[in-house]
């Protein structure tokens, strides 16, 4: 019920509706743009739906996030570059396939793969979250200090190379956070006298900063031969151009499992689409009789990566949704836009705003086949079109963009300088090897855990203890624990050879 | 060893994490005591102090993405997006987008003067009707001139 309810939330709503359909369409074609990211592209359309109802905003967004996603198979296959991380897996055997006449093969191919992934991964978000959704509604304030706690120790030793950088980003995140007046005595924190730095800073300039500006930086330095397009591979038709029903009906199973190792890496926080998309294509190449052949251009070798990768969408909104914690960069990104709506993110979310969760679901449901349609028919099209324009150029517009997106917020110049200097952080952190979304996933979270462990520490006999007497807290922070020490032994012990 | 990044790395943050504690004995303690507004901010700094200097101190971590030494074009994209937020006050809006857009077209790699101009001059004027007229931005005008204002 909860669905249909949502379903009719969203079509009396025409706006989101339409706003749906562009993100489609917008999704894919970033996506396609080596070098954007979709959290990139999602940082920097922030700003744009300040003037949006909740739900059209938050639909616009998440459903770029899909199809952005799904976008970079289309610039692996026919460019031999990736258009997100995520799709460097698809490039192995998507390019083999293009160059041999069947670009269109591929593609479609990569579309009916990301189209069920995508489904079956919205399928556990739409039934899992609810149900987790009445459990952690009982939890305290140790109970979600623990949760916190348990995220910046995940994330920060999850994502990226070194658990030390890792962990290291995280608590720069806190410490940016802090900056302004504390939120319980009003006291200022770290602002030197200066009247900006009591509002604190702002998600947006931080966001658009560290993940549009930092690879902007990147790209700069490597814009010395960059006015003219790309090529272009030849767009077979006739047999190159047929994916056939056969064709799809052998790569169901490959479909079908991909999409489960995808949900399951999904629920995950800060493993993400490319750990997904690599850990399906090995697993079925292991699988496949003929594991020999993937890498010189096989069917299966698109359909696995991509089913993982568009699988991890849904469900790495569920510790989101139910608990609070965004799992990924565009998780986070939409936490800061339910927290701009002033929609309160956590487990009462499902009572307090059903038809707009619901809407959202919907939202994502529509938004994946329209992905899937405009990608079946016009995905060869798209990329043709983004060949041809000079990357120098794109670039450029995107940084103009961004001046005026970091001042929209508060209609502040100051945010624009918070964005930049926030650009040469990301920078560097890329440069030194420090993850930036640990970074940004630890000041979205900051002043909650904060709060949730001043509370917890105010209403404890105890001190600390009370969160080691409380089993589901004592349960949540031993898992984080558990996590950054495993990572820490996996990187501190010898590497073994790499599996084929 | 003093080539580690790592190593220069991991002193500047022990250094910039013992500055913030400093900072934080700035910060009142209040009724609620050691669980208070300093309480987290000195927890912090703390462990940024420590972990620099194991990061300084310990093995070699994994790097980075690779990058020229010194990032000239890099530095000039910030110094261009600084020249903005100088820029917009005096001149206004549109006017700054365009020198802006001109100044980053060149930056990115286009060569051909016509293209810079005109890809500057549309860039303005889109951007302007873009954000300023059709989603309302608020935008004050330039103290020195405002070339939207002068047109229309």
């Amino acid at each position: 019920m909860g669905l249909l309810d949502g379903f009719v939330t969203l079509f009396a709503n025409p706006t989101a509706l339409g706003f749906v359909a562009l993100a489609a369409l917008v999704g894919v074609v970033i996506g396609a743009l080596p070098g954007l990211t979709a959290a990139a592209a999602i940082a920097m359309l922030v700003p744009l739906t300040f003037y949006l109802d909740p739900l059209a905003a938050l639909a616009f967004l998440y459903v770029i996030g899909k199809s952005g996603r799904y976008g970079g198979s289309v610039a692996a296959i026919l460019f031999n570059t990736p258009g997100t991380t995520a799709s460097v897996a698809t490039m192995t055997d998507g390019y083999p396939l293009a160059r041999r006449g069947e670009s269109v093969r591929a593609l479609r191919a990569a579309t009916v793969a990301s189209v069920t992934g995508d489904l079956i991964g919205d399928m556990i978000l739409i039934f899992g979250a609810a149900l987790i959704a009445t459990q952690t509604a009982k939890f305290g304030p140790p109970e979600y200090f623990a949760i916190y706690m348990m995220a910046f120790l995940v994330i920060g030793s999850v994502v990226g190379k070194s658990v030390l950088k890792g962990l290291i980003a995280t608590l720069l995140g806190i410490g940016v956070a802090i900056v302004g007046l504390d939120p319980i005595t009003g006291q200022p924190r770290w602002t030197f006298g200066k009247l900006e730095l009591e509002g604190g800073f702002t998600l947006v300039p931080l966001l658009i900063g560290v993940f549009v500006i930092s690879e902007l930086l990147v790209q700069a330095e490597r814009a010395l031969r960059r006015t003219e397009g790309g090529t272009v591979i030849n767009i077979a038709s006739g047999k190159g151009a047929r994916l056939a029903w056969f064709d799809i009906r052998r790569l169901l199973p490959v479909i079908g499992r991909s999409s489960l190792y995808g949900a399951a890496i999904g629920i995950m926080p800060g493993l993400g689409s490319s750990v997904a998309a690599f850990v399906a294509y090995s697993q079925e190449k292991r699988r496949a009789k003929d594991g020999e052949k993937w890498g010189t251009g096989v069917l299966a070798g698109v359909a696995a990566p991509e089913a993982a990768n568009n699988a991890v969408s849904g469900p790495s909104m569920i510790p989101l949704l139910t608990l609070g914690v965004p799992g990924t960069t565009v998780a986070a990104i939409l936490m800061g836009v339910f927290l701009i709506h002033g929609i309160p993110i956590g487990p009462t979310l499902f009572v307090a705003a059903h038809d707009l969760v619901y809407g959202l679901f919907a939202a994502g449901l529509i938004g994946i086949l329209l992905y899937g349609t405009i990608g079946w028919f016009f995905g060869p099209a798209i990329g043709r079109v983004i060949a041809r324009v000079p990357a120098g150029v794109v670039y450029s517009l995107i940084f103009v963009t961004t001046l005026i997106a970091a001042y929209v917020g508060r209609l502040s110049l100051w945010d624009v300088q918070v964005m930049l200097g926030a650009g040469v952080l990301g920078y560097a952190m890329r440069r030194l090897g420090f993850p930036p979304a640990a970074f940004i996933i630890a000041f979205i979270l900051a002043p909650g855990a904060e709060e949730a462990l001043r509370q917890s520490l105010l209403l404890s006999r105890n001190g600390a203890l009370i969160f080691i007497t409380q089993p589901v807290a004592a349960g949540f922070l031993a898992l984080g624990i558990g996590v950054a020490v495993w990572r820490a032994v996996q990187a501190v012990r010898p590497s073994h050879s790499a599996p084929s | 060893m003093l080539r580690n990044p790592d190593l220069w790395t991991g002193l500047v943050l022990a250094v910039i994490g013992a500055g913030f504690l400093t900072a934080s004995f700035d910060i009142r303690i209040t009724e609620a005591g050691l669980i208070g507004p300093r309480f987290v901010p000195q927890v912090v700094c703390g462990l940024v102090v420590a972990s620099g200097l194991i990061l300084a101190l310990g093995r070699r971590t994994a790097g980075g993405e690779s990058g020229p030494a010194l990032p000239l074009r890099a530095a000039l994209l910030i110094a261009i997006g600084l020249v903005n937020v100088w820029l917009v006050p005096r001149v206004g809006y549109a006017a700054a987008t365009m020198l802006v857009a001109g100044s980053v077209f060149a930056l990115f790699g286009q060569r051909d003067w016509r293209v810079i101009a005109g890809g500057a001059v549309v860039s303005g004027v889109a951007f302007h009707l873009l954000f300023i007229e059709l989603m309302g931005v608020f935008m004050p005008a330039g103290r020195w001139f405002d070339l939207a204002r002068m047109i229309g």
